[in-house]
């Protein structure tokens, strides 16, 4: 046998080298499709309308571009307001059917696409910035791939398991003496070694590389991979030249190169230590004490070594700067690498791997040794020991509540009543607007929310309930520095009959300086998205937010958040526990049905502002001047129940509130229509 | 046994490797801590220049100790025309005229109000937040207690106590204490010193294949475990206290300040409502204690993989890996009103400021328990079981060897 094949027995069989190559491939690939987010969520969740627009002006910035960016702004702008003026002309029955369809129908296809627009616009004033070298791409799948100076702590890891034990293998069992009676057992049989040690990182970078592009290219795809680095915001001020495509490949090439000095690292540590844990220890510390230690992220791509190219994306990346708070100046938060440095950093890192390996020669060793002990026995009894310790010590809860849910409106989102209390938001003081719960029999009056220490946190003044459950939004901020920063968004579940709250969803939004290493990155579209919300309601399996003209839906289990609805003008929403009912750009009423994801619109209902009920749907007839009416959810009867135009409505319970559009006052109504009164001049 | 531990704390722990590794760990601290204050402090010349020490430090002579009525007018004489001249950003950005302290008006007004009128506005309306926050417990008690929720009755009692009476009297310069509370650098290197000085414990005399032999001496059993326990522990406080007081003494010379130690720990914004009426001083020390106690643990579960196997490639991998684990659950959980999933961690210990900047509690049989309370239990709960566990992997191994043979002698006897 030869000892190319006596070596990689060694190394893939007797030293499991093949199980943690397997595992390391299995835990990267799962990694990556558990954790990779998009680094635009916006635009996965709104694929189709922005990938309509992005199709018109892919490319190169040019005049016609710029133009047709203002066309479409100006077209977007003019079609809303005839949409609306179209739609009004038809309910007021200065339009036959067939003409407002006719009319409506090219305006509705405008304004599909507005969100999409949005999403490209905001590229737009990206690339009009330097338009010579930003080109209008799908940057998501690029972003993914690139855009990240994250250490592959896995990587790491099996580099050090597959290449600690080259030589380390003979110098634990002390073997390494005999080297010397082995005919072929000195520098020849150190070649062999070394070489088959880089050989193997150099072919698992590799596939390494190809996994992440495949799977890149799978999940968004990598077009335009000829398009110019800068095209991504992320090396947006860089003043290298180089296509997408190029800069994957230096990249990879950086890799592979700091993989190699890396793996001769070990190596050279383990010869020269000769023991595992002080050449686990020294290789280790090499890599990961730069890497969270330095100040300035930039720095360690200027200290000659491997971790600098194992990361090597930031030899791509531009100055970036910060405005400093105090002082009118920008601060450097990345200094571009430049070429020179950049050559300078490679020539010391060759040159002193190059004396690595010749020292490894120097020092040359081999010899084979015997196997190791099982221990799995041990190690599964244990594993019990930990998994009953695991089980003592967390616990376990569950909170399986089903049933029916009470109605959610998006004009009630401020007030909820239940059996017992009704809770609404008291704005009599100016100062101190706050939710507060009024017992119904006795009256008394009480904050809803019992925090006794409010500072760093505040409460959102909307409300959701349903049954003996009412919820409400907080954001805990933190003050590790001398701003203070909104830290964690929350939905508080409070169990009304004793009034003990819960956390039932937590996103974290802010990163702030009092990470340990910045290992839990939060998502800047997070936080825009989570500090932006109006109004939220919830069933078994979701959360639902309403912010941004969006409605997104958060799985409960998984986390995961993506848009169901659009609504640029948002009037009324309403949520039955399992149908939401909201009204589109035409006026009327859909239902989205959330278990099957599908829609369907309520015929001869045209309105702007509705409540739903229990049993009904009270409305502003568009037909009938505004008067409010009653769409029965059972037979889809309809009743009316005031003779007057009406401004504005809201329930409660079984009496409706209404501003009279005539006089403007406030009166109250029941809902069968009898006990008309004023109550409010 | 004092012999023994001694013995093994030797054999084990002074090395050169070892003492290499710490003064290098400690000059690379050093160095972080230096970049801290460079980076973030704002008397540092990176972040403001030169000119606001100076400043502060001639400004901190009239403005320090006891807050009095004196103070404030004489601050607030100062401050008020500077905010009525930037309130519109119109005043003259002119460099250095004559009424100015630093190089415009604008800069002063940041000088005087992140330096003093902030931190000394603070000071002083925090007897009147914590009455509020007392007066606001109170009112729930009684509101718990009528729709009979004891737990958040008892909660709510141990807030107001932990309120009553608290003030802050003095203005001191934080900012040290602001940033130390919040350094975890040296944490990390301890525990990498830790990681690695722990695999030789067990490791060293499997892998000469010495450990058989160990159990035909007098002492070579359960003793020798015990011993070599001890003298991990010992190593592990050793290296923790040794970083600890490099980063202390290092804040305080770099910030050139340690004044604040009197104050009590929530003089810090950032812990308003610190579960502990604790000085800063006092709070460096029981961080430092609690941090040691988070990374005995981590020694334990290091000490414990390393006995499962026979060389150190795979507990070090593991190690590492485990440690990683836990940094990266705790920085998920930190800030997380679910306190359990935080406190579980072990490594919430070592970032103890988790604990200590807000009163919080788990429900132990309804009783509210503080988590830092919790969070230890649960951290000598984790530690009973490494133990307990190390104890069955050695013991096992002492029988295996020794015992059959034993056995097989008492049954022909």
């Amino acid at each position: 046998m030869s000892l190319w094949m006596y070596e990689m027995k060694k190394m893939f069989l007797l030293q499991k080298g093949l199980l943690f190559i397997g595992l390391y491939f299995v835990l990267n690939l799962a990694s990556m499709m558990v954790l990779d987010k998009p680094a635009n969520p916006d635009i996965e969740m709104n694929a189709s309308q922005y990938l309509a627009y992005l199709n018109q002006v892919q490319g190169p910035y040019s005049e016609e571009t710029e133009r047709f960016f203002s066309d479409e702004a100006a077209k977007i702008s003019s079609a809303k307001v005839a949409l609306q003026k179209v739609t009004d002309d038809y309910y007021d029955g200065n339009l036959e059917e067939q003409e407002f369809l006719a009319a409506s129908g090219p305006l509705e296809n405008i304004l599909q696409n507005e969100k999409g627009f949005q999403l490209i616009y905001d590229q737009y004033t990206y690339i009009r910035e330097n338009p010579a070298n930003r080109y209008f791409l799908y940057t998501n799948g690029w972003d993914g791939l690139l855009s990240n100076d994250s250490l592959d702590f896995l990587w790491l890891l099996l580099l050090l398991l597959l290449i600690a034990p080259v030589f380390g293998f003979e110098y634990e069992s002390r073997m390494d003496a005999l080297l010397l009676t082995v005919k072929k057992g000195t520098r020849h049989h150190a070649i062999y070694k070394i070489g088959l040690a880089l050989l193997t990182v150099a072919v698992l970078c590799l596939l390494n590389a190809g996994l992440r592009y495949g799977f890149y290219q799978f999940k968004y795809g990598l077009e335009n991979g000829h398009y110019p680095l800068q095209s991504l915001s992320y090396f947006g001020t860089s003043t290298k030249n180089s296509t997408l495509f190029e800069a994957f490949l230096w990249v990879t090439a950086g890799k592979l190169f700091g993989s190699l000095c890396f793996a001769i690292l070990i190596l050279f540590a383990s010869v020269w230590l000769k023991k595992y844990a002080a050449t686990l220890f020294s290789s280790t510390a090499v890599i990961l004490l730069p890497y969270y230690g330095m100040h300035l992220e930039s720095s360690k791509y200027f200290l000659p070594g491997p971790l600098g190219f194992m990361i090597s994306t930031g030899f791509l990346r531009g100055n970036e700067y910060k405005r400093n708070p105090f002082k009118d100046q920008l601060d450097v938060v990345f200094r571009e690498v430049s070429l020179s440095a950049l050559s300078i950093v490679f020539a010391v890192t060759l040159c002193l791997s190059i004396a690595m390996l010749v020292m490894i020669l120097i020092r040359r060793t081999n010899v084979w040794s015997a196997g190791k002990r099982k221990l799995w026995r041990r190690a599964s009894r244990l594993m019990l020991i930990f998994c009953m310790a695991m089980f003592v010590l967390s616990g376990c809860t569950s909170s399986g509540r089903t049933g029916t849910s009470d109605i959610y409106n998006y004009s009630s989102r401020q007030s909820f009543e239940n059996e017992r209390y009704r809770f609404y938001v008291d704005q009599t003081d100016l100062k101190n607007i706050r939710i507060v719960f009024e017992d119904k029999k006795t009256g008394d009056k009480g904050n809803f929310v019992r925090n006794p220490m409010p500072s760093l946190t505040r409460v959102e003044n909307n409300i959701y309930g349903n049954g003996m459950h009412v919820y409400y939004m907080k954001y805990d901020f933190d003050k590790s520095g001398f701003k203070e920063n909104i830290n964690r968004f929350s939905v508080i579940e409070v169990d009304t009959t004793n009034f003990q709250e819960r956390i039932v969803f937590e996103k974290k939004l802010g990163t702030g300086k009092s990470t340990i290493l910045g290992l839990v990155k939060a998502s800047d579209q997070d936080w825009k998205f989570f500090t932006a919300i109006d109004s939220f309601f919830l069933d078994e399996h979701s959360f639902y937010f309403i912010g941004q003209g969006e409605i997104r839906r958060v799985d409960r289990l998984t986390g995961d958040m993506r848009v169901i609805l659009r609504i640029p003008v948002l009037r009324s929403v309403a949520f039955d526990g399992r149908t939401i009912y909201y009204i589109n750009e035409k006026s009327q009423v859909v239902k989205y049905d959330t278990k099957t994801d599908s829609e369907t619109v309520i015929p001869d209902l045209i309105t702007r502002d509705f409540v739903l009920t229990d049993t009904e749907l009270l409305f502003l007839n568009r037909k009938d001047q505004q008067k409010i009416y009653a769409l029965d959810l059972r037979d889809s009867t309809f009743r009316k129940i005031t003779d007057v135009p009406v401004q504005s409505i809201h329930c409660d319970g079984q009496s409706i509130f209404y501003v009279n559009k005539e006089d403007l006052k406030q009166y109250r109504i029941d809902r069968d229509g009898q006990n008309d009164t004023l109550i409010q001049n | 046994m004092v012999k023994l531990i001694g013995y093994e704390w030797r054999k084990h722990f002074l090395k050169k490797s070892i003492i290499a590794a710490m003064l290098l760990f400690s000059a690379l601290n050093v160095a972080k801590i230096y970049s801290v204050h460079e980076g973030s402090s704002l008397l540092s010349k990176n972040v403001t220049g030169p000119a606001w020490k100076e400043l502060y430090w001639k400004m901190y002579e009239e403005f320090s100790g006891t807050i009095t009525d004196e103070k404030i007018e004489k601050l607030m004489a100062i401050y008020r025309p500077l905010e009525k001249q930037t309130a519109d950003l119109t005043a003259s950005t002119t460099y250095r005229t004559s009424n100015t302290y630093l190089t415009n008006v604008y800069e002063d007004w940041n000088f005087f109000r992140f330096n003093y009128v902030n931190p000394m506005k603070y000071a002083y309306d925090y007897k009147a937040y914590a009455h509020g926050v007392v007066t606001a417990a109170k009112d729930n008690m009684g509101f718990y207690e009528s729709i009979g929720n004891s737990y958040e009755y008892q909660k709510n009692a141990a807030i107001a106590k932990l309120f009553q009476g608290r003030s802050i009297t003095s203005f001191s310069y934080t900012e040290m204490y602001k940033y130390y509370v919040q350094y975890d650098f040296s944490a990390f290197l301890a525990l990498l010193i830790c990681l690695y000085g722990l695999m030789s414990v067990f490791l060293s005399e499997k892998e000469t294949e010495m450990d058989t032999l160990l159990l035909t001496t007098k002492a070579g059993g359960v003793k020798t475990v015990w011993a070599k326990l001890m003298a991990s522990v010992l190593f592990v406080v050793g290296v923790c206290f040794w970083f600890w007081i490099v980063d202390f003494v290092s804040f305080s010379v770099l910030f050139g300040s340690w004044d604040a130690a009197s104050s009590p720990l929530y003089v810090l914004e950032d812990f308003i409502h610190a579960s502990l009426n604790v000085s800063l001083g006092q709070y460096a020390v029981l961080s430092a204690l609690v941090k040691t106690a988070g990374m005995l643990v981590f020694a334990l579960a290091f000490l414990l993989i390393s006995c499962l196997f026979r060389n150190a490639l795979i507990p070090f991998i593991a190690g590492l890996f485990t440690a990683f684990g836990c940094i990266y659950l705790e920085e998920a959980y930190m800030g997380s009103g679910r306190v359990l999933l935080k406190i579980i961690n072990p490594f919430v210990l070592v970032v103890n400021r988790e604990l200590f900047r807000k009163a919080e509690f788990v429900p132990l049989m309804g009783y509210p328990l503080p988590s830092y309370i919790a969070a230890l239990l649960f951290a000598v709960a984790w530690g009973v079981i490494l133990l307990c566990a190390i104890m069955i992997v050695v013991r096992k191994n002492a029988l295996r060897k020794g015992g059959r043979k034993a056995c097989r002698y008492g049954c022909m006897r």
